[in-house]
C-alpha cells in the first residue's frame, strides 16, 4: 500500500529527489536505515506538502514553496562561515548547505562533550540513533518530518555525558546557499545526559541572496535533572525557505528552556514540540518574531503534559511591519492524571504598517483537574499615549517608536534562563530596528 | 466517489418517481413517515401550503445538502448520523382546535414548565411577556400578538410570515446564514417545520421580551426551527429563548437556524437557555444540536448582543455569530455552557470585524463535570478596511472532577494594524478552599459547588433578563448535582 | 462544650498533633499560644472538619457528641465557626447570597424555618450597622478585593450573623495593623454571651490585650505544653516560646 502512495506521488520534485538519491544517501547500506527511509517517503508521499486545508497548517500556504525547483544539494561547499562568539570561550560547530564542516568546527573537545556528524553517525552505523528516529515523537508527525527522515543528510549528533557541566557555549552556525538553489534535510540530535548542563546557540545566517530551502529536524533529550540552554537565532536571506520541527523530550526534574529569535527567511515555520515526561520537568519555550517585507514568519507550539506536577513557560512578542504576516499557533494538552500542571503561555504582537497581518491560534487541551493554565494574546498597533508622552519630553517619533519596539521585544528575551545570552540577543533585536529606520 | 454519488442520485430519482403520486397527495396525513427526500420536501411544503418559490428555495437546499459533507473539525465524538431513520414533520393532534387561550393548552406542556420555575400564566401577568410556544414543530398559541400590531410589530410563526409578509421574507431569509452555509444549515433550509418570525419597524422600542419556548415532543422528531428577526432603523428587540425536554431514549437530531438583521442604530438582543435533555449518564438518549445562529450588524451603530445559558444537550454544536458590517458597530456574546455526565459542547462564537470602529466582546465560561467534554472555539477575524476595530476575549474554563475535558481553541486573524484585538483565557479546577469556606459557613458540599459555579458564571449570567436570570441560576445548580462526592 | 480527648492528628503520614487535651464551657475564652508550625492551626481545621487531616486517635466532642465524623457543614450546623487565616475569595458569590445561603443551610440542618430573602436582608443590615462596617460590603464579592482587615472584618460580620457556638479565631489578628486590629477585637467582644464561647489561635500576645483570655494554653510539637491565666501571655511575650522549642521532649 504503501509502494502505491509513493508512485502516486511521483511528480512531486522531493519523491523524485529520493528516488533518484536513496542508493548515495548516508547510511544506504544499513537495512535499518534503508528501511526507515523507505517507511518516511511512503508516509510522506501519502500527502505530500501540507495544503491550508490541514488544520495545523491553516494559516501557513506552502504554495509558494512547492512552486520552486530546489535541487538536493549534493556537493559540500567551502565558504567561510561566520561565527558571532569568541572563539576562546566557545566550541564551534559549522555547517555549509547542510553540510558538516569539521574544518570550521572546533577539533578539540572537552571531556564529557562528543560531536559526530549526523552523516558520519549514520555511516558507521551507530544503531542508538534509531531510538532517537523513531521517538514517540515522530508517530504521526507532520509530513515534512516524514520527508525529512527520508533525505536526512547531514546534520550533528551531540551528547553531554551524565553530570557534565560545560562553560562554553556551544556556536553552532548554518551557513545557507551560496550560489544555486538547492534544498537540503538536515538531521540533528541533541543528548543532555542525567544532571548535565550546557548552553547552545544555534544560528542561521547568510552571506548570499540565493533562494534555498531547508527543511531541519531536531531530536532533544534531556535527561533527569539536567538542564539545557537551546537559543536559536533564524536571520537567513529574504528569499529562503526554512521549516524546522524541534521535538523534544524531558525527563524527571530537568529543564529544557528555548529561545528563538526569527527576522529572516522568506518563509519559516519554527515548529517546536515538546513532552514533559516524567514529574517535576519544566520547559520555557519563548521567543521573538520579526517580519518585513512579503516575509511570512510562523512559530507552532506544542507541550504536552504527561504526568503530574510539570510545568511550562510561554512568552511570545512579534513585530509586524511591511506586508509580512506572522503566525503563532500554541497548543497546551494536559494529559489525563498530569494533575498539578502549570502551564502559561503569551502572545503579543504589535503591527507596525496598515498591510501586516497576524493570525493566532493559541489553544488548551485539558484533561486534568487540578491544573492552573492560562493563555494571553493581543495584537495591535503601539500605544499613542506612551508615543506621545516620549515625544513631549524630547524624543524623536523615530526614536520613541523604536525604544517602545525594543521595550516590547525585552521582555521576551528576559525570559532567557541563561543571562549571559541576553545581550547578544538585545544587540540582534538593535540591529534589526536600526535597519527598519 | 463521484461514481457512488451517481448512484445514490439515480437511486433517489427512481423514488421521487415511485413517490410521485404516492403520498405526497396525502397533504391530510398528520406525519410525513420516517426518512428524507425530495417528497418528504414537498410535503412539508405542501402541508404549510407555501408558496412556489418557498418550495423551491428547499428544493435547492435538499439537493445542495445531498452534496454537503459533514462538518468534522469540532471535537465532538458521535456516531454518524442516519438521517433516514427520523421523521422530518409531526404536527400536534390538537391541531384543528388550536387553544384560544392558555387554560386550554396541554397542561403536560404546562407542568413541563413548571419543573422549570417558570409557570407560563405566572411568566405572562408578572413579567408582561408575550409568548408563542413551539410546541413540536407547529405554533399552539400566540398571545399579546394585537397589542404588538398596533406598534407595527410583526411577530409570528415563520410559516404564517411565509404567507402574510413574503416580500420580507423573500428578502432576508438566507441572506445571513445562505443555505448552503454548513450541512446542518443546509438540511434545516430544506426541511424547517416552523419557527418564529419578527419584524420591528423604523423608531420602535419593543415594548416586551419577546419569547419563544421550544420543546421537543413527539419520538424520534428533527426538530428543525427557523427563526428570522429583522430590527429595523433604531429600533430595539428583546428577544428570549428558552427549551426543556421530557426524557427519551433515542437520539434526537435538532438543527436549528437563526437569522438576525440589525439596520442603523438597531439594537437586538438575543438570549438563550438550553437545557434539552442531555442524556443518561453514558450519553444515552440526548439530543443532538446543531444550531447555526448568525446576525448580521448591517446597519452604522447598530448592535446586536447573544447571551446563552447551555446545560442541556447530549451534543452542542453552536456558534452564534456577528458580522460587523456597519461602522461603529458593536456585538457582544456572553456565554455559560455547562456539560455534566458523558455530554459533549463543542460552543463559541464568530466575530467578523468589516466596518470601521467595530467593537466585539466575547465571555465565555466553560464548566466542565463528570466525563464530559467541553470545548470553546471562537474566531475574531479583523478584515483590512475595519479601522479601529476593537474585540477583547476572556475565556475561563473550570473542572469539576478529573475526568473530564476543557479546551480552548480561539482564533485570532487580524489583517488591521490600528485594531485592537485582547484574547484571555484561563483554565483552573473548583477550589477545594473554596468549597471548604462554604461548607465551614454550613452551606452542604453540592450546593457549596452550585454557589461557586453561579459565582463564576455571573458577569454572563447578569446579562439575561431578570426572570430568566433567576432560571439560569437554577439550572446552573441544577446541572452540576452528582457531580461531587 | 468542647472536649478534646486525646486527640492525634497526622497529615499525609507526618504527625502534627500528639494528644491534645482540651476543655472549654460556654462563656469561656481561651487562647492557645505557640511558635510557628506547631500545630495551631492544624487544630483550627481539626476542628472544622477540613479533609487531609487523618485522626488517628482520639475524639472532640460537641455539646457531649463526637463530631469527628461529621461534615464541615454539618459541624457549622452543630455551631461551630472558624474564622480562617486566610478568609478565601468567591468571585461571582455577593456577600449577601453567601452569608443567606449559609445562614439557611444551618437552619435547615438545625430543623428551623429558612428565612425569607427580605426578612434576612433586614437582619443583616442590622448586623452590618452594629459592627459599623459598610453596606456596600454586602454586595461585594465575598472577599474579592478586599484588603486584609477587610477579609478579616468580613469574617467577624458572619460571626455574628451565623451565631455560633464556638468561634476558632485561627490567626485572624495576623497581617493586621493596630486599628484594623481593634476593629476586630470590638467585635469579638460585642459577640461574647454566656452561651457561647470562643478559642483565639494567635502567635502574639497583642491581640490578648483586646480579647481578654480567660485561659492560655501553649502548644508545641503537637501538644499543649503549659496552661495558665491571661499571666502566661503576658511570660511568653517577655520570654518568647525559646523554653518551648528547644527539644521535642517535655519542655519547661
Amino acid at each position: 500500500m504503501s509502494e502505491a502512495n509513493v508512485i502516486s506521488l511521483t511528480d512531486d520534485p522531493f519523491v523524485s529527489h529520493y528516488s533518484a538519491a536513496k542508493d548515495s544517501l548516508p547510511g544506504a547500506d544499513l537495512g535499518w536505515v534503508s528501511d526507515l527511509r523507505a517507511k518516511n517517503i511512503a508516509l510522506y508521499g501519502q500527502s505530500g506538502l501540507p495544503t491550508p486545508r490541514v488544520e495545523d497548517w491553516k494559516f501557513t500556504n506552502l504554495n509558494l514553496l512547492n512552486k520552486q525547483n530546489f535541487a538536493l544539494s549534493s556537493a559540500a561547499n567551502t565558504a567561510e562561515v561566520p561565527f558571532a562568539l569568541e572563539a576562546d570561550k566557545t566550541l564551534r560547530i559549522a555547517f555549509v548547505e547542510g553540510r558538516f564542516s569539521a574544518e570550521q568546527s572546533s577539533k578539540n573537545w572537552p571531556a564529557g562533550v562528543s560531536l559526530e556528524s549526523f552523516a558520519a553517525a549514520l555511516e558507521k552505523g551507530d544503531e542508538s540513533l534509531n531510538e532517537e528516529l523513531t521517538r514517540e515523537h515522530h508517530k504521526g508527525d507532520t509530513p515534512l518530518v516524514a520527508l525529512n527522515t527520508a533525505l536526512m543528510t547531514d546534520g550533528f549528533v551531540l551528547t553531554i555525558a551524565a553530570g557534565t557541566e560545560l562553560e562554553e557555549t556551544i556556536e553552532i552556525v548554518h551557513l545557507g546557499s551560496q550560489s544555486a538553489e538547492l534544498s537540503w534535510h538536515s538531521r540533528n540530535v541533541i543528548r543532555a545526559g542525567e544532571k548535565s548542563r550546557a548552553t547552545i546557540l544555534e544560528r542561521i545566517v547568510d552571506s548570499s541572496e540565493s533562494a534555498y530551502f531547508a527543511n531541519t529536524a531536531t531530536t532533544v533529550v534531556v535527561g533527569d535533572e539536567a538542564r539545557l540552554h537551546h537559543y536559536r537565532v533564524q536571520a537567513a536571506n529574504s528569499a529562503a525557505f526554512l521549516i524546522s520541527h524541534t521535538r523534544a523530550s524531558v525527563g524527571k526534574s530537568a529543564c529544557y528552556d528555548s529561545f528563538i529569535l526569527n527576522t529572516g527567511a522568506r518563509l519559516a515555520r519554527n515548529d517546536i514540540a515538546v513532552r514533559l515526561e516524567a514529574e517535576q520537568s519544566s520547559c520555557h519555550i519563548n521567543g521573538a518574531y520579526m517580519a518585513d517585507g512579503d516575509q511570512h514568519s510562523d512559530i507552532t507550539t506544542h507541550i504536552d503534559h504527561l504526568v503530574p506536577n510539570t510545568t511550562c513557560d510561554e512568552v511570545f512578542k512579534g513585530v509586524l511591519a511591511g506586508k509580512s504576516r506572522g503566525v503563532f499557533q500554541g497548543k497546551i494538552v494536559v494529559h489525563q492524571d498530569a494533575q498539578k500542571t502549570v502551564g502559561n503561555q503569551s502572545n503579543r504582537v504589535l503591527l507596525l504598517s496598515e498591510t501586516a497581518e497576524v493570525d493566532a491560534k493559541p489553544e488548551l487541551e485539558i484533561f486534568a483537574d487540578d491544573v492552573i493554565c492560562s493563555h494571553g494574546c493581543t495584537s495591535g498597533q503601539m500605544d499613542d499615549t506612551q508615543l506621545f508622552y516620549m515625544q513631549a519630553r524630547g524624543l524623536s517619533k523615530e526614536t520613541a517608536q523604536r525604544l517602545l519596539v525594543q521595550a516590547f521585544l525585552s521582555e521576551a528575551v528576559e525570559e532567557m534562563q541563561n543571562e549571559e545570552l541576553q545581550d547578544f540577543f538585545f544587540a540582534l533585536i538593535e540591529e534589526w530596528l536600526a535597519q527598519q529606520a | 466517489m463521484a461514481a457512488t454519488q451517481e448512484t445514490v442520485e439515480q437511486v433517489q430519482s427512481l423514488e421521487q418517481d415511485k413517490y410521485k403520486y404516492g403520498f405526497v397527495t396525502e397533504i391530510e396525513a398528520e406525519s410525513a413517515p420516517k426518512g428524507l427526500n425530495e417528497d418528504i420536501v414537498r410535503f412539508i411544503s405542501a402541508k404549510k401550503n407555501e408558496p412556489e418559490w418557498m418550495l423551491e428555495w428547499r428544493l435547492k437546499a435538499f439537493r445542495h445538502w445531498q452534496t454537503m459533507e459533514e462538518p468534522e473539525w469540532s471535537k465532538l465524538n458521535f456516531k454518524p448520523i442516519d438521517y433516514q431513520d427520523a421523521y422530518y414533520y409531526s404536527a400536534p393532534k390538537s391541531m384543528e382546535d388550536r387553544p384560544q387561550s392558555l387554560d386550554e393548552v396541554d397542561p403536560e406542556l404546562l407542568r413541563t414548565y413548571e419543573k422549570l420555575g417558570i409557570p407560563l400564566e405566572e411568566q405572562k401577568v408578572l413579567a408582561g411577556v408575550a409568548v408563542d410556544v413551539v410546541f413540536d414543530s407547529v405554533s399552539v398559541a400566540t398571545t399579546f400578538k394585537e397589542e404588538l400590531k398596533e406598534q407595527g410589530i410583526i411577530f409570528c410563526s415563520i410559516s404564517e410570515a411565509i404567507q402574510e409578509h413574503p416580500e420580507l421574507v423573500k428578502k432576508y431569509m438566507g441572506s445571513v446564514v445562505p443555505y448552503g452555509d454548513n450541512k446542518h444549515a443546509c438540511l434545516n433550509s430544506a426541511v424547517f417545520t416552523d419557527g418564529s418570525f419578527v419584524y420591528i419597524p423604523k423608531g420602535v422600542r419593543c415594548p416586551v421580551e419577546l419569547s419563544t419556548y421550544f420543546r421537543i415532543n413527539a419520538e424520534n422528531t428533527g426538530q428543525f426551527e427557523r427563526t428570522l428577526l429583522i430590527a429595523d432603523e433604531d429600533s430595539y428587540v428583546s428577544y428570549l429563548e428558552g427549551c426543556t425536554a421530557p426524557q427519551r431514549d433515542e437520539h434526537q437530531l435538532h438543527a436549528a437556524v437563526v437569522e438576525l438583521v440589525a439596520m442603523d442604530n438597531a439594537e437586538i438582543k438575543y438570549s438563550t437557555v438550553q437545557n434539552w435533555y442531555p442524556g443518561d449518564q453514558d450519553g444515552n438518549g440526548g439530543i443532538y444540536n446543531f444550531v447555526t445562529k448568525r446576525g448580521i450588524c448591517r446597519g452604522d451603530h447598530s448592535k446586536i448582543s447573544w447571551t446563552q445559558v447551555e446545560t442541556g444537550s447530549a451534543l452542542t454544536w453552536k456558534y452564534p455569530s456577528t458580522i460587523l458590517k456597519g461602522d461603529h458597530s458593536s456585538a457582544e456574546f456572553y456565554s455559560v455552557a455547562i456539560t455534566n455526565g458523558a455530554q459533549q459542547a463543542d460552543t463559541g462564537t464568530k466575530m467578523i470585524h468589516l466596518g470601521k470602529n467595530t467593537r466585539s466582546r466575547i465571555i465565555s465560561k466553560g464548566i466542565s463535570a463528570g466525563k464530559s467534554q467541553n470545548t470553546y472555539r471562537g474566531l475574531v477575524r479583523i478584515g483590512a478596511k475595519a479601522e479601529g476595530a476593537r474585540n477583547f476575549t476572556q475565556c475561563d474554563s473550570l473542572l469539576v472532577g478529573d475526568r473530564c475535558g476543557a479546551h480552548t481553541v480561539p482564533y485570532i486573524e487580524n489583517k488591521n494594524r490600528s485594531a485592537r484585538v485582547e484574547h484571555e483565557a484561563t483554565t483552573s479546577k473548583i477550589s477545594d478552599d473554596q468549597l471548604f469556606y462554604c461548607r465551614q459557613r454550613g452551606i452542604p458540599e453540592e450546593e457549596a459547588v452550585g454557589l461557586v459555579v453561579n459565582g463564576f458564571c455571573r458577569e454572563v449570567l447578569q446579562e439575561l433578563p431578570m426572570e430568566f436570570a433567576v432560571e439560569a441560576q437554577k439550572l446552573v445548580a441544577i446541572s452540576l448535582e452528582g457531580s461531587v462526592g | 462544650m468542647l472536649e478534646i480527648k486525646n486527640l492525634h492528628v497526622e497529615i499525609d503520614g507526618k504527625k502534627i498533633l500528639n494528644g491534645i487535651n482540651l476543655t472549654i464551657k460556654e462563656g469561656e475564652v481561651h487562647a492557645i499560644m505557640g511558635p510557628n508550625g506547631s500545630g495551631k492551626s492544624t487544630l483550627a481545621n481539626v476542628l472544622a472538619g477540613k479533609d487531609d487531616y487523618e485522626i488517628t486517635e482520639g475524639e472532640i466532642l460537641f455539646n457531649g457528641k463526637d463530631i469527628t465524623e461529621l461534615e464541615p457543614e454539618e459541624r457549622a450546623g452543630e455551631g461551630v465557626f472558624l474564622a480562617f487565616q486566610y478568609p478565601v475569595e468567591i468571585p461571582g458569590v455577593t456577600n449577601t447570597t453567601f452569608l443567606k445561603e449559609a445562614f439557611n443551610a444551618q437552619r435547615k440542618y438545625r430543623g428551623e424555618e429558612e428565612m425569607d430573602g427580605l426578612k434576612f436582608v433586614k437582619h443583616l443590615r442590622q448586623k452590618t450597622r452594629d459592627l459599623g462596617i459598610s453596606e456596600e460590603m454586602l454586595k461585594r464579592s465575598v472577599n474579592v478585593g478586599f484588603s486584609g482587615g477587610e477579609k478579616k472584618r468580613n469574617d467577624i460580620l458572619q460571626m455574628s450573623v451565623l451565631e455560633p457556638k464556638l468561634a476558632v479565631l485561627d490567626e485572624t489578628d495576623s497581617g493586621l495593623d493596630i486599628d484594623a486590629l481593634r476593629t476586630v477585637a470590638d467585635g469579638v467582644n460585642g459577640l461574647r454571651k454566656p452561651d457561647n464561647a470562643f478559642v483565639v489561635i494567635t502567635h502574639y500576645q497583642r491581640l490578648l490585650d483586646y480579647i481578654v483570655p480567660d485561659q492560655v494554653h501553649v502548644l508545641a510539637f503537637g501538644k499543649i505544653r503549659k496552661s495558665g491565666g491571661k499571666e502566661l501571655a503576658l511570660e511568653l511575650e517577655e520570654k518568647g516560646y525559646a523554653d518551648f522549642t528547644g527539644a521535642e521532649g517535655e519542655a519547661a
